[in-house]
């Protein structure tokens, strides 16, 4: 479902160049939960980033869905991300001016949808994330936990074919932090989103089917999370 | 680190990447500079160079004897000579020519008797004795008063000394000869004539060629006044160029040693019985000072809007910088840095501009006070005596002043930032995302909106309070003028509770309406209403005096339309003397002009208009004499035909509101003025409207032929004739040239025409309005600009944000566009009807307080439609190009910012 190849990222140039990631190459099936470790700089966030749309690979290839999404232009990337990229960020990201309920719409309003046909998918969305009674709270009304989980039914709210995750529990304590990987990944398997998440955190990383380890923009080891280390809840 | 090490490694370097924000700094404090400073140094030159003026033109004369245009009769001289006390008075003809063969020329005329006027005023060393070369016998002696007399009693005086202030060739020819003219050289250089050359002028009896016989010394003594267009010739003269029968000008008096002013003052004016007004010259010096105080109290509210302007510059930059630090603010804190060391760089940045923009403002100010000094110079020019444009010196005082509205204006501006500033949670610095609420406070501030608005209200009755009973403590115009400062301050303090009400009730609608954006667009500004209600307000402000200007045109224009028809109803042409008509520098016309073009196949008909300036306690007030045109005046209130009677046979006089108004008059009163036969009583008959001109102090309307036979003046300064049914204008215009054109310099024209140029004269008073206009339009474009460019800054993160869950560039560009919209639309309401209040207040109330004047008030919907569209689009536009460059922002790098 998604194919990365050689994927390279440079930022500057000369000899002060930054080789965020080099030459990496990875495949994630449909569905699958795949969880991107490494220490801080080893590009977790950059393969995100380009992962996303956010930024263009210096060369490298991107296929979602067999459709190579760095020769979009910054137009139908934005439109194509809106539609099939859930984004989850550390620091929850919501808009502060916003309630709930709006900042989980906000998809769907840039997509042209009224706040009459947007409200109740957004209402669903933050009932199945266990907020449903929080739908007008303002974000500084939220808990961390509240308002990731805000962030998740935010990025669900379109029902994407891909959920893109940085550190989503690098700001909750490890309670918190848990619930929300417990909603990423049940609501995941309920609409059959792929999953792509970084984390620093070992036992987050328990949430995934499958591990990619970078370090200093290079994949260096790959593979499955046994069975027995799963989390189970 | 010390202070200063801290805004040399941090602020120098900031300030230096943001040129562009460093300049719109500046150029607020250089605003703020240049006003107070051009406010200084406009009016104090001139005042002294009218002081210089008044003192080279009186000489050593402490007393003058005068009654405007209108002047005092010849015999009057020798009987001042015989009053106790008085030890010299010498009288002088004035006034200004026309020179038909250089355009765009004029002489001020100094006619004066040589001998005597040599002891009154400074023709240098040697005075006029200097001018004979070689000694001649006296001849027979002529009559007295005569030029030849002059002629001969100059060769008698003694001869000795350099100092040559009036330098002629031969003395005796030019004394004797009734056509001698001296002129300054720099005249001749420019006009390239020379002496022997004649010289055509255009008087009130016409044209007429005098010999330049002399040069004066234009750097000294009289010559230097006018700025070396002064022609002195002979007293006898120039009375008759000027068509005054047998009168002077002026009789200035050179008191005794010892004698006391006041007593020979009172014993000459028992002696003049009325037939001109006697004046000490100080008085006239304070009469004009006064008039010089209300140009100033003007110009002082002006200043204050540009401070208010320039203060908010440097506020708007210095919170777009805060803004943008708040990262290297809150570095500073976590490092140690105290709130108050905060508060202290970000004052300590501002002042440092401010100092920088003192020495632009200096510079601008400087240039500033020329140009403002130059219509108050045309004024005195026309209505009292013409001064050079002063040379503005720069004294350590005003460069205190500059420095202190510099540096002191930025450290308030920069206050509210700087306390912002020191707000900056260290955390801010350690942990670059917080959730909004737990590092800042964001509590409803509501009740600061109530209470402003609260403050602004009794602000604003407290205005009102303050014009109705404070004019008696501090006079009418200081106190409207202090009220129309409160008042505007007021409504300031009530904008922002007005903008939260108008985005609030904006919000449920927007959100019901679909537009997604839009709602967006409310929510930020709403969020951020503290900067919003301040742009807003400045916003509001600067188009609410858009729609006030809009009601100054209108009122003046239908002012002055009611006043023009009243006036010329019936007339199908005016004939003038030149192309200025009715301008107080005009040469009048004989009054037998009138009765010749009557004459003419065409015409039905031909009345004369006088229009001349008269003493009237102290004043120098309008006396309009019209030749049974009193049917057409336009009455405050009476009946037109009665009072047109009692005017046509000379029962009374009538005069205008804003003469009632300035003198306490009305109807019912005597009027005491002065003329050649001694003070004529007047009775007041009626009160009418006046022009829409406030800078004269009122006229006295009267009939042409009761003023011609009490003030002996034959002279007219404008011709109405009306045409027979079916006459041909072109063909009678055409007849009128043919016949008198030449002699007279005619300038005529239709009504029509005359409307237009005499409004364009209205106009010209308006003249300094659309530059005025085009900067407050900048202003609120540059407000809304740069407050979202604040709100830009502070919300980056949020519209990254945005971008990653899937808001494309246009969305965001529409956005931000949207956001200036609402400002507009908000704006747009609020500063029609402000603009509409104020300019009632200002029109309607405070114009008939203030000058006694009712004026037609009239505010056009069209300049409010097209006001609130420009308020509407402006910053849309505007916020279009800055919008777009943001919504080009890296996402990656604004979320990689966390």
């Amino acid at each position: 479902m998604i194919r990365i190849e050689k994927l390279c990222k440079v930022y500057g140039s000369g000899p002060t160049a930054i080789h965020a990631l080099k030459d990496v190459s990875l495949e994630v099936r449909r569905g699958e939960f795949l969880v991107l470790m490494g220490p801080s700089g080893s590009g977790k966030s950059t393969l995100l980033h380009l992962l996303a749309g956010l930024e263009a690979p210096t060369s490298g290839e991107i296929y979602l869905d067999e459709m190579p999404i760095t020769k979009m232009s910054d137009d139908q990337m934005t439109v194509f991300r809106r539609r099939h990229i859930g984004f989850v960020f550390q620091f929850f990201n919501l808009l502060p001016t916003l309630s709930a309920e709006e900042n989980v719409a906000l998809p769907l309003l840039l997509d042209g949808q009224s706040m009459k046909s947007a409200r109740p998918k957004a209402v669903s969305m933050l009932e199945r994330v266990g907020l449903g009674r929080r739908l007008n709270h303002r974000p500084d009304e939220l808990s961390g936990g509240e308002a990731q989980r805000v962030a998740i039914a935010r990025a669900l709210v379109f029902e994407p074919s891909l959920l893109i995750a940085d550190e989503p529990t690098g700001n909750l304590d490890s309670r918190n932090g848990e619930e929300v990987l417990s909603v990423i990944r049940d609501l995941a398997r309920q609409f059959g989103v792929t999953v792509v998440m970084a984390t620093h955190d070992p036992r987050a990383a328990e949430y995934g089917d499958r591990i990619a380890r970078l370090r200093d923009g290079e994949l260096v080891e790959e593979g499955t999370i046994p069975v027995e280390r799963k989390a189970v809840r | 680190m010390k202070l200063l090490e801290l805004l040399r490694r941090l602020s120098v370097p900031y300030i230096a990447r943001h040129r562009l924000r460093t300049a719109v700094t500046l150029f607020g404090v250089a605003l703020g500079v240049a006003a107070m400073t051009a406010l200084r140094l406009a009016y104090e030159p001139i005042s002294r160079s009218y002081q210089i003026a008044v003192k080279r033109l009186a000489g050593r004369s402490s007393i003058q004897i005068s009654n405007g245009e209108i002047g005092v009769p010849e015999e009057l001289l020798d009987e001042v000579r015989r009053v106790p006390g008085v030890d010299v008075a010498a009288a002088s003809v004035r006034g200004y020519v026309r020179l038909p063969n250089h355009p765009g020329e004029r002489l001020y005329v100094l006619g004066v008797d040589m001998l005597d006027d040599q002891q009154v005023r400074d023709y240098g060393d040697e005075g006029v004795a200097k001018m004979s070369a070689p000694p001649a016998a006296p001849a027979e002696k002529p009559a007295a008063g005569s030029p030849a007399a002059s002629a001969a009693g100059a060769q008698g005086a003694p001869a000795s000394g350099s100092g040559k202030l009036l330098e002629v060739e031969d003395p005796l020819v030019f004394l004797a000869k009734a056509d001698s003219v001296a002129l300054s050289p720099e005249f001749l250089r420019e006009n390239h004539l020379e002496v022997g050359d004649t010289i055509e002028v255009q008087g009130s009896s016409g044209r007429a060629t005098l010999r330049i016989r002399g040069t004066l010394d234009s750097r000294r003594g009289v010559g230097s006044l006018f700025g070396g267009r002064l022609a002195l010739m002979d007293i006898f003269a120039a009375e008759k160029l000027f068509h005054l029968d047998h009168r002077f000008s002026q009789i200035d008096v050179v008191v005794k040693p010892r004698a006391d002013i006041e007593r020979v003052a009172e014993a000459i004016a028992q002696v003049a019985k009325g037939r001109g007004v006697v004046q000490a010259q100080e008085a006239s010096f304070q009469a004009a000072k006064a008039l010089l105080e209300i140009e100033e109290s003007n110009t002082t509210f002006e200043a204050f809007g540009a401070m208010v302007v320039g203060l908010y510059l440097i506020f708007n930059t210095m919170l777009i910088a805060v803004s943008q630090r708040r990262r290297e603010i809150g570095i500073l804190r976590s490092l140690g840095m105290r709130r108050w060391g905060v508060v202290k760089l970000i004052l300590v940045e501002a002042g440092a501009l401010g100092a920088l923009g003192c020495a632009v403002g200096v510079a601008f100010g400087i240039g500033l006070a020329r140009v403002m000094s130059l219509p108050f110079v045309f004024r005195l020019a026309e209505t009292r005596i013409p001064v050079a444009p002063a040379k503005i010196v720069v004294d350590v005082g005003t460069l205190v002043l500059a420095a202190a509205t510099g540096i002191v204006g930025a450290l308030v501006a920069a206050a509210i930032p700087a306390y912002e500033a020191s707000k900056v949670h260290p955390l801010e610095a350690l942990r670059p995302y917080a959730r909004p609420g737990e590092l800042t406070q964001t509590a409803d501030q509501g009740e600061r909106y109530w209470t402003a608005a609260a403050t602004g209200l009794a602000l604003a009755v407290g205005s009102f309070v303050l014009w109705l009973e404070g004019r008696r403590l501090i006079g009418e115009y200081r106190a409207a003028l202090v009220a129309m400062a409160g008042f505007l301050v007021g409504i300031s303090l009530m904008v922002p509770l007005m903008v939260r009400a108008f985005a609030r009730l904006a919000e449920p609608v927007l959100r019901r309406s679909g537009i997604a954006l839009a709602a967006l667009a409310n929510r930020a500004l709403l969020s951020h209403m503290g900067r919003t209600a301040i742009t807003t307000t400045v916003f509001v402000m600067c188009f609410s005096f858009v729609t006030e200007v809009g009601a100054a045109y209108a009122t003046l224009s239908k002012t002055f339309d009611r006043w023009f028809n009243a006036l010329f109803a019936d007339t199908d042409l005016i004939v003038s003397a030149g192309a200025a008509t009715l301008h107080p520098t005009t040469t009048g016309l004989p009054d037998e002009l009138a009765e010749q073009i009557a004459g003419l196949a065409g015409v039905s008909g031909a009345s004369a208009l006088r229009l001349a300036k008269v003493n009237f306690n102290g004043y120098l007030v309008d006396l309009v004499a019209m030749d049974a045109r009193a049917q057409n005046l336009d009455l405050v209130d009476g009946d037109r035909a009665v009072v047109a009677s009692e005017l046509s046979s000379g029962k009374g006089v009538a005069i205008d509101e804003r003469l009632a108004y300035n003198f306490g008059l009305h109807a019912g009163q005597v009027l005491m003025l002065a003329s050649p036969r001694g003070t004529v009583s007047a009775p007041i008959v009626a009160v009418v409207h006046h022009s829409e001109n406030f800078r004269d102090m009122g006229a006295v309307v009267l009939d042409r032929r009761v003023y011609r036979s009490v003030w002996g003046d034959r002279t007219v300064d404008l011709i109405e004739v009306r045409l027979k049914p079916g006459a041909d204008a072109g063909s009678v215009m055409k007849e009128i040239r043919t016949r008198w054109g030449d002699k007279y310099e005619l300038f005529i024209t239709t009504v029509g025409r005359f409307k237009q140029q005499t409004r364009r004269e209205v106009e010209r008073d308006l003249a300094e309005v659309p530059p005025i206009l085009a900067i407050a339009l900048a202003i609120a474009v540059m407000a809304v600009v740069s407050s979202l460019l604040a709100a830009v800054l502070d919300r980056i993160r949020e519209l990254a944000v945005m971008r990653a869950v899937g808001a494309t560039r246009r969305q965001i560009t529409a956005l931000i566009v949207l956001e200036a919209l609402i400002i507009g639309l908000g704006g747009a309401f609020l500063a029609a009807g402000i603009g509409v209040a104020f300019g009632y207040y200002q029109f309607a109330i405070l114009s008939r307080s203030l000058n006694g004047v009712a004026l037609v008030y009239s505010q056009p919907l069209r300049v409010i439609v097209l006001a609130s569209a420009a308020a509407l689009m402006l910053p849309a536009l505007a916020a279009y190009l800055p919008a777009r460059q943001v919504a080009r922002l890296e996402v990656s790098a604004a979320l990689a910012s966390e």
